[in-house]
């Protein structure tokens, strides 16, 4: 007997993700209320139908029988799933505390491709599989069910930040050149991991973005970056056009900086629990609670920006734009410590992760990357400083 | 676009009072930890520096001279490896500059804290005041009411509503006015402190971990008793060699491996010990992964098996190759011979290993102890006293046999008691770690979601002899939280006085 229940219903949800971010797309788009009003109504269905997909897993895996039966968050299938769900909560409970939809048609694509990619990727299994002996403790349902809400919850702050930033900086501003760098590195990347599927149908012992940057011919990776810094330059020059789109919407930026700062203050103490269950369990399965194993230390690393950011706060001169440039470091350190380590790092945590070296070639696409965007934000830097100095040298000659 | 919004606290708390106080190095420095830019600066340097730890591999040379040699060539890899050393990353969580940051986290906290908690904790304590007349135009939420009737039952209205709202005002009376004021959770000021303190609980029950605490293994075969273990981690301030006695004894009683039905994934791995303190049997516990045995403050935990290599015994089969076709098993520990059926030759099983690997010069090497279709014996053959010769039999290879023997021979089998793989540890710092963990959590939640609110009824009779009530109210912070509150008590008051 077959137990697909859960898959079945995994994909309903999926589908009716896709379907709510196009609503959320229409309702973007022609600010119509109804329209709106059926987007959060397919989210409702489709968190409906996710609950349900990892409800009847669970159930499942006990029908199974044979001592099979676990929570449901233990392989990568299940922890995406886990991983997409979250987010989804945390944003429909934004939604229904700020009576504001904006957000959406920014977080059910995040959902939809998340459950997409990890539907499709060849080398990922999607069986209800058995549990290893050291995964067998309570300690660590808590810790990855409290981890991935305050992801979720840094999700949103993510995107929230990244919206402040957007309205609240103008051409002739440092932060600016950020958050178009930001943007950019983004719509690069999807569309990177979109080439490694259209062109590499079996992705098994392939590297990520190996269509692209990471291509064996020198000719198609100069090409990649070209087309990067074509995109950084487009973003740089119609950003503006971007900035007044949301504009239009009756989002302050005042409402901005206190979501964005209201779902960090849910996620930090999310994610502080996260990382002392983790070690607790770890206390328990092998009698050190701190290792300073990868994973470990980059979910310290995402903490202490989290910290960082909470201070800033508090301070002048480091609230409100810098907070926000803190928040969207934190959510890059975020992903890290949930993909990058299993992808590129060793560790404990490497469920369906690709081996447990250090992917050599990985560190230089790294290096160059960050230096890109670097470079690009350090020169959007200078030409603003300049643009300022001369409008401030004009400012005094008009006087 | 940089001023402080109502999510943060009100008062300006990135600039401690006492650094615009007295000049002098020592303020200077004072101030210089008490400030909040440090903290952000530091908290930044430290993630930052913390990626590096993650890249570069920590205390395992091989492997960084295996990826330096793939970025740097072969040439300059040992010179790379040795700066790297010399700069504490191949070890950085225990570097004296990785320390030092902590350090300097540590003292910005503590400073802090000293700067600040005595003033939260004079507030916390001192008695909620009632408002004058120039301190009530300064709150942020206030509404001021001209009101029909006397001043004693509009003030009593007023405490009603005060208390429908689930706070218990306190009275104060002057010539002229009537004040009912009341708060909620003004303790909540020290969640935050209680974060802060809780952060130096943890560092402390670290450090007397690294002090004081050790790490081991242990091997114990089914059936034996262990004194002592081997170190992996040793005590900063103790001084130990490579192994370590135990205050009692260990016994492994029984060794299982469960499967999952049907599959040969294991389940679980359970040891059941018993500890012999003082000859006496005085505890005895089946462990399991996640499921460790503690005593006298050393634990024990489950971390690899295997078939203890000292008792083992293989399993030899022989075919004879004619004229009468027979197949005999023979299962031999190391060293012992028996007497081949059907003939007077005798064997002896010299050496053997579960798992071996055929090096670059074909000389064997073994890899493991888990038997897993490579192993490896050695057999020497003698008739009559004289040896015959010596061959080596391999799972991988059917075809290596003896040449002067009449049989063929392949291992079938590989037995013997189990031995259990322990983990163990002792650190006395532990319930530190937990104690500050806890402490963390409870301050961050109070900080974060218990506020102190304060709400005043004033009420005054002017000098034309009406009845003026001023409603006003305050919270440290979140105010957009409050204002929907004080809404609901206005509301509350404006409906008792159309009443009165
Ligand atoms: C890893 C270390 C630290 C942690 C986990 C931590 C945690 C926190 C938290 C959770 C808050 C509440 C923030 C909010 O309400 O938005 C806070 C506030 C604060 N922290 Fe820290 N903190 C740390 C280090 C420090 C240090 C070193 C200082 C020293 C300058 C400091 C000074 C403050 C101050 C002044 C506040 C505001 C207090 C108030 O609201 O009155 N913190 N901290």
């Amino acid at each position: 007997m077959n137990y697909e229940l859960n898959i079945t219903f995994f994909k309903i949800a999926t589908l009716t993700y896709l379907f709510a971010m196009v609503f959320y797309l229409g309702y973007l788009a022609f600010r119509n209320q109804a329209v709106g009003k059926i987007a959060s109504g397919i989210t409702y269905l489709g968190f409906l139908c996710h609950t349900a997909s990892i409800g009847t897993r669970w159930w499942e895996s006990y029908q199974i029988g044979a001592g099979m039966g676990h929570v449901p968050i233990t392989n990568l299938f299940e922890s995406m799933s886990l991983g997409a769900w979250t987010i989804v909560l945390i944003y429909i409970i934004v939604e229904w505390r700020y009576k504001n939809r904006t957000f959406g048609a920014f977080v059910m694509p995040v959902a939809f491709l998340a459950m997409t990619y990890i539907f499709v990727a060849p080398d990922v299994s999607k069986d209800i599989e058995p549990l290893v002996p050291a995964l067998k403790s309570y300690w660590l349902y808590i810790h990855v069910l409290t981890s991935f809400l305050g992801y979720a919850a840094f999700a949103v702050s993510f995107g929230v930040s990244l919206m402040y930033l957007i309205i609240n900086t103008v051409r002739k501003d440092s932060l600016y050149g950020f958050w178009t760098a930001c943007l950019g590195a983004l719509v690069v990347i999807v569309l990177a991991i979109i080439a490694d599927w259209a062109t590499l149908p079996d992705m098994q012992g392939k590297h990520m973005l190996e269509a692209t940057f990471r291509n064996p011919s020198t000719g198609v990776q100069v090409l990649s970056w070209a087309g990067y810094a074509v995109i950084l330059f487009l973003l740089y020059v119609f950003g503006i056009k971007l900035k007044s789109a949301l504009g239009k919407f009756q989002t302050s930026s005042d409402m901005l900086d206190e979501v964005g700062y209201k779902t960090i203050a849910m996620g930090f103490p999310l994610l502080t629990v996260g990382i002392i269950t983790g070690a607790v369990w770890a206390n328990k399965a092998w009698g050190t609670y701190w290792g300073w194993d990868p994973k470990e230390t980059w979910s310290l690393i995402t903490w202490l920006v989290y910290a960082a950011y909470l201070h800033a706060r508090l301070t002048r001169g480091w609230s409100g734009g810098r907070a926000a440039v803190l928040s969207v470091f934190g959510f890059f350190s975020v992903i890290f410590t949930y993909l990058g380590v299993n992808l590129l790092l060793s560790g404990l945590h490497s469920y369906g992760s690709t081996g447990g070296q250090i992917d050599k070639t990985a560190i230089p696409f790294l290096l160059i990357f960050a230096a890109f965007f670097a470079v690009y934000v350090g020169v959007c830097w200078v030409l603003d400083s300049s643009s300022k100095k001369s409008a401030g040298n004009q400012a005094v000659s008009e006087k | 676009m940089a001023e402080q919004k109502d999510t943060g606290t009100k008062t300006p708390v990135d600039r401690p009072q006492a650094a615009k106080a007295a000049r002098g190095p020592f303020k200077s420095i004072w101030s210089f930890f008490s400030s909040l830019k440090l903290t952000v600066v530091l908290l930044i340097i430290l993630a930052l520096v913390s990626i590096i730890g993650t890249i570069v591999a920590q205390d395992d040379p091989m492997k960084n001279m295996d990826m330096l040699v793939n970025i740097f060539g072969q040439g300059k890899a040992p010179a790379v490896l040795k700066l790297m050393v010399a700069l504490g990353l191949t070890n950085m969580y225990h570097s004296w500059w990785f320390v030092f940051l902590l350090m300097m986290l540590s003292l910005n906290i503590a400073i802090c804290t000293i700067e600040r908690l005595p003033r939260v904790i004079h507030m916390v304590m001192k008695k909620q005041e009632p408002l004058t007349d120039a301190t009530i135009r300064n709150m942020a939420l206030r509404k001021e009411m001209k009101v029909k009737g006397d001043m004693e039952a509009v003030a009593g209205n007023a405490a009603a509503a005060i208390k429908a709202m689930g706070y218990s005002p306190h009275e104060y009376r002057a010539e002229g006015e009537i004040q009912y004021f009341a708060e909620k959770g003004k303790f909540s000021r020290l969640g935050v402190y209680i974060a802060h303190i809780s952060v130096l609980i943890i560092f402390a029950g670290a450090l007397i971990g690294s002090f004081w605490g050790y790490k081991g293994y242990a091997q114990i075969t089914e059936g034996h008793t262990i004194d002592k273990i081997g170190l992996t981690g040793k005590p900063l301030l103790l001084r130990v060699g490579s192994e370590m006695p135990l205050p009692f004894q260990v016994r492994c009683d029984k060794f299982q491996l469960k499967l999952y039905q049907g599959t040969d994934m294991p389940s679980a791995y359970l040891s059941t010990l018993t500890v012999i303190d003082n000859g006496n049997n005085v505890l005895t516990k089946t462990i399991r992964v996640n499921d460790p045995l503690e005593y006298k403050g050393i634990r024990f935990f489950q971390s690899s098996y295997g078939i203890s290599p000292g008792e083992a015994a293989m399993t030899i089969r022989a075919i004879a190759k004619g004229p009468v076709f027979s197949v005999h098993d023979y299962t031999l520990k190391r060293g012992e011979k028996t007497t081949l059926e059907g003939g007077n030759i005798t064997m002896t099983l010299s050496d053997f290993s579960p798992d071996v690997v055929i090096g670059p010069n074909n000389q064997l090497m073994g890899r493991s102890d888990q038997y897993r279709g490579s192993a490896a014996a050695i057999l020497d053959f003698s008739a009559g006293g004289k040896p015959i010769e010596q061959a080596i039999i391999l799972s991988q290879d059917p075809s290596s046999q003896p040449k002067n023997v009449p049989f063929t021979f392949s291992i079938t089998g590989y037995s013997g008691p189990y031995y259990t793989g322990l983990q163990v540890t002792h650190d006395p710092g532990v319930d530190i770690v937990w104690l500050g963990c806890t402490m963390l959590v409870l301050g961050i939640l109070i900080a974060f979601f218990l506020f102190h609110k304060r709400v005043w009824v004033r009420v005054v009779r002017s000098e034309k002899g009406q009845v003026i009530l001023t409603a006003a109210g305050s919270i440290n912070k979140n105010r957009s939280v409050f204002e929907g509150e004080f809404k609901r008590f206005l509301e509350k008051l404006e409906t008792r006085h159309e009443k009165s």
